[in-house]
């Protein structure tokens, strides 16, 4: 979640920090959200905006929140590394936009010689499998997420039972 | 007969048509250039130490829903023995029983989950969340519980008895921010005089999405669609600068 400085969030600061997640990443929110709610990929808007982003990129691989602006260093420091959720927002809109376009990500990657993507998406379990693989893997550690999510019981009879009351 | 046919032909005609019209939105050299792309910022994003975590869950989130591939096997795996020791994620958690369908078989995660969602959200409308009440943030951070919550309801609705109070608060602020976007032709957020509030509505409708809510769930979003088309490139630095200043 968002913070703010001081938990002053009317601050200029924190005006800055949110309005400042830029261009490339509220491009790649749109492309996502666009093509999900039935906007066709070949759409001038969404062409333009995939465009956008492939110049974006910066030479190490990475993008930036903000076109071609230098992201301040401290701000890493308040809840997030932003050129990480930039990047992953960035995969993500080429990731569905082509699917949009019915293009098959493994068998393209396969043809590049994208080995790190082939490893990533593609299939070695079928379904039986995973759903076994998932659940044995969640197992061990669900026990001790309950446990950690009991102390919002106390607080949430307490919310239940002031809501009961004032209706 | 020949009518028949005829229309039959027409048909597969369109059919076609529309067929080669979806080919060629992308060119071949387009989707070889998205790959390479994709591949750098994927080979980037393993070179980073700084947090492996969180690099993990990004690309998690980045493959969703994951594939049943050894890569995304493996990183489950790695998220799960860590997650515990990095205190709550609950929206880790909640990606991976959704993404590997597991909520079925652990409704009782969702149901804290959930309980979870509806005290932020009871905190962030008593409290004001600070001093935010009023300013777009707060509006934002509103936005995304109701949301959440309104998704966790939906989820655990068909698999627990939810305390009537909790499902129906939850409808009920859904309900009045459908409505305030209605009212603000498609917009979840009031205009802001710092600028910021399209770029928060393209964040919106794809958080939406992410939570299993498109135009088929909620026709409202209709509005929001076309709010984020018409406002394209009219606010600077929302999806895109406008070419000329570029």
């Amino acid at each position: 979640m968002l913070g703010c400085e001081g938990g002053d969030c009317s601050s200029k600061v924190a005006v800055e920090i949110v309005d400042g997640l830029g261009e490339v990443m509220y491009t790649a929110a749109a492309v996502i959200g666009l093509l999900r709610n039935k906007v066709s990929p070949g759409d001038e808007k969404i062409q333009r905006s995939i465009d956008f982003l492939l110049n974006a990129q910066k030479p190490d691989g990475r993008w930036r929140p903000i076109y071609d602006a230098n992201w301040p260093e401290d701000f890493k420091s308040y809840f997030w590394d932003p050129d990480y959720i930039a990047t992953i927002l960035v995969l993500r809109a080429f990731k569905e936009y082509l699917k949009a376009c019915n293009v098959d990500l493994i068998e393209l990657a396969k043809k590049r010689g994208r080995e790190n993507l082939v490893e990533l998406f593609e299939p070695v379990y079928d379904e039986e499998q995973l759903l076994l693989i998932t659940q044995e893997k969640l197992l061990p550690v669900k026990n001790s997420l309950i446990e950690e999510y009991r102390f919002l019981e106390k607080s949430f009879e307490k919310y239940l039972k002031k809501e009961v009351e004032g209706s | 007969m020949k009518h028949l046919v005829i229309s039959g032909m027409l048909m597969i005609i369109l059919s076609c048509l529309i067929c080669l019209s979806q080919i060629t939105i992308i060119t071949p050299s387009k989707s070889m250039k998205i790959i390479d792309s994709m591949s750098k910022g994927v080979d980037w994003l393993e070179s980073q130490t700084l947090d492996r975590f969180e690099i993990a869950v990004n690309i998690l989130h980045f493959l969703s829903p994951p594939p049943a591939s050894k890569k995304a096997i493996n990183l489950l795996d790695w998220i799960l023995k860590e997650a515990p020791r990095r205190g709550l994620m609950s929206s880790t958690l909640e990606y991976v029983l959704r993404y590997f369908d597991l909520h079925e078989s652990h409704p009782e995660l969702y149901e804290l989950m959930l309980k979870g969602t509806y005290l932020a959200l009871n905190d962030l409308y008593e409290n004001g969340f600070h001093k935010c009440h009023g300013t777009l943030l707060f509006y934002e951070i509103y936005v995304h519980y109701a949301f959440l919550g309104y998704a966790r309801a939906k989820r655990v609705e068909t698999l627990l008895n939810l305390p009537p109070l909790l499902s129906t608060k939850f409808e009920e602020i859904m309900r009045e921010r459908i409505d305030f976007m209605i009212e603000n032709e498609g917009s979840w957020y009031p205009k802001d005089e710092y600028g910021g509030y399209v770029g928060r509505n393209a964040w919106a409708l794809m958080m939406l999405s992410k939570l299993g809510f498109t135009v088929k769930e909620l026709p409202e979003l209709k509005k929001t669609v076309n709010f984020l088309l018409e406002h394209r490139d009219k606010e600077l630095g929302i999806w895109g600068k406008p070419e000329k200043t570029r």
